[in-house]
């Protein structure tokens, strides 16, 4: 998962963010609340990790200003006060938990999974990617219309590149979350299953189309991109800008809601 | 007597100085949270690490943090005591 990480405090911020990046998720740190809330409203992250005490607007401010315009981003709370009013008051303003320093990375990471399992419970059941549609109920895949037969693992592997709506996932993520295999495994069941849904999504395209949904990121990853291009894209211009979000925004693709 | 005694004693002097002395701890055991939090937070992702070298390098942040957490404990101590000074000063 896409996660923002809000912490003036250096060395703790590090830490958290290189123990959520170990977990397995894509992390942003920054420092300051007027960083945080330009980042959100840009990049809309599936969760913000965020400290009540801030320069540049505080936690509480943050809240205050991000209040019901950000429903896809789930926000977990850290603070190091006590008092129950000041917890109550960031529910009130749209937190979804609240955890008290000090406290455990791993009870931060088992939260942030939490909330994260609690949203997908809610989440519409259909993800969209341009002409591609996956319904996660009936577990049925559409290509422009076209139904397409996968199996479990391409399904798997493809309800993930969806859910990641736009963003980079790297070999060693994909092979993580959707084999449950070690990044050091040393296979490349990876690129194979990927070549498999490139076939079976071109087919279901109609004659003459030859869109290409899912895009090679030379030295980061796959990701899911405007469908039209078949040249792999530079990393560096992925990582560097916001083509890779970008393409997904214009296609008006939200992944999950 | 010491400086934390009840308020409600009737001395006021005391009063204002154990409010004032729990308003300032209150403010340091707030700060104390973050390098603590950054120390369990350092040791965990080491042991999660699991490695001769990813200890190493958790054991060396978690000493650094702990300087941050002795400077406060000690700024605390300091608080505590010229507090208890000036109450025996004044019963004196």
């Amino acid at each position: 998962m896409h996660v923002l990480i809000v912490e003036d405090d250096v060395a703790l911020g590090g830490f958290l963010e290189k123990g959520m990046t170990r977990d397995g998720n894509q992390v942003t740190l920054v420092h300051d609340g007027e960083e945080a809330i330009s980042y959100v409203l840009e990049h809309r992250p599936d969760l913000m990790v965020l400290d009540l005490s801030l320069p540049r607007k505080d936690g509480m401010q943050v809240l205050e200003e991000l209040c019901g315009r950000i429903p896809g981003t789930s926000v977990l709370v850290l603070t190091g006060r006590r008092d129950v009013e000041d917890r109550v008051r960031c529910l009130n303003l749209g937190a979804d938990d609240c955890l008290l320093k000090p406290f455990s990375l791993f009870e931060l990471m088992a939260r942030c999974g939490a909330l994260m399992r609690r949203r997908d419970q809610f989440a519409d059941p259909v993800l969209r990617h341009g002409a591609v549609e996956l319904n996660r109920m009936l577990r049925k895949v559409t290509c422009q219309g076209h139904a397409v037969e996968l199996t479990g693992k391409e399904f798997a592997l493809l309800e993930y590149l969806l859910k990641a709506n736009g963003r980079v996932c790297s070999r060693s993520e994909l092979l993580r979350e959707v084999w449950q295999m070690s990044p050091d495994a040393g296979t490349n069941v990876v690129d194979v299953y990927v070549n498999y849904l490139r076939k079976k999504l071109g087919a279901a395209q109609s004659p003459g189309e030859g869109m290409q949904w899912i895009e090679t990121v030379r030295g980061a990853g796959y990701m899911l991109g405007l469908g039209t291009t078949r040249r792999p894209m530079r990393a560096a211009s992925v990582l560097e800008g916001t083509y890779a979000i970008g393409s997904a925004q214009q296609l008006g693709s939200v992944g999950v809601v | 007597m010491s400086a934390l005694s009840d308020p409600a004693d009737g001395h006021a002097g005391t009063a204002l100085l154990v409010d004032e002395l729990a308003a300032e701890i209150a403010i340091d055991l707030h700060g104390l949270c973050q390098p603590l939090t950054a120390l369990q937070c350092r040791l965990e992702i080491g042991r999660m690490e699991a490695t001769l070298e990813g200890l190493d390098a958790a054991i060396v942040d978690a000493l650094r943090e702990c300087v941050r957490v002795n400077a406060l404990v000690r700024a605390m101590q300091d608080k505590v005591f010229d507090s208890k000074r000036h109450e025996m000063a004044g019963e004196r």
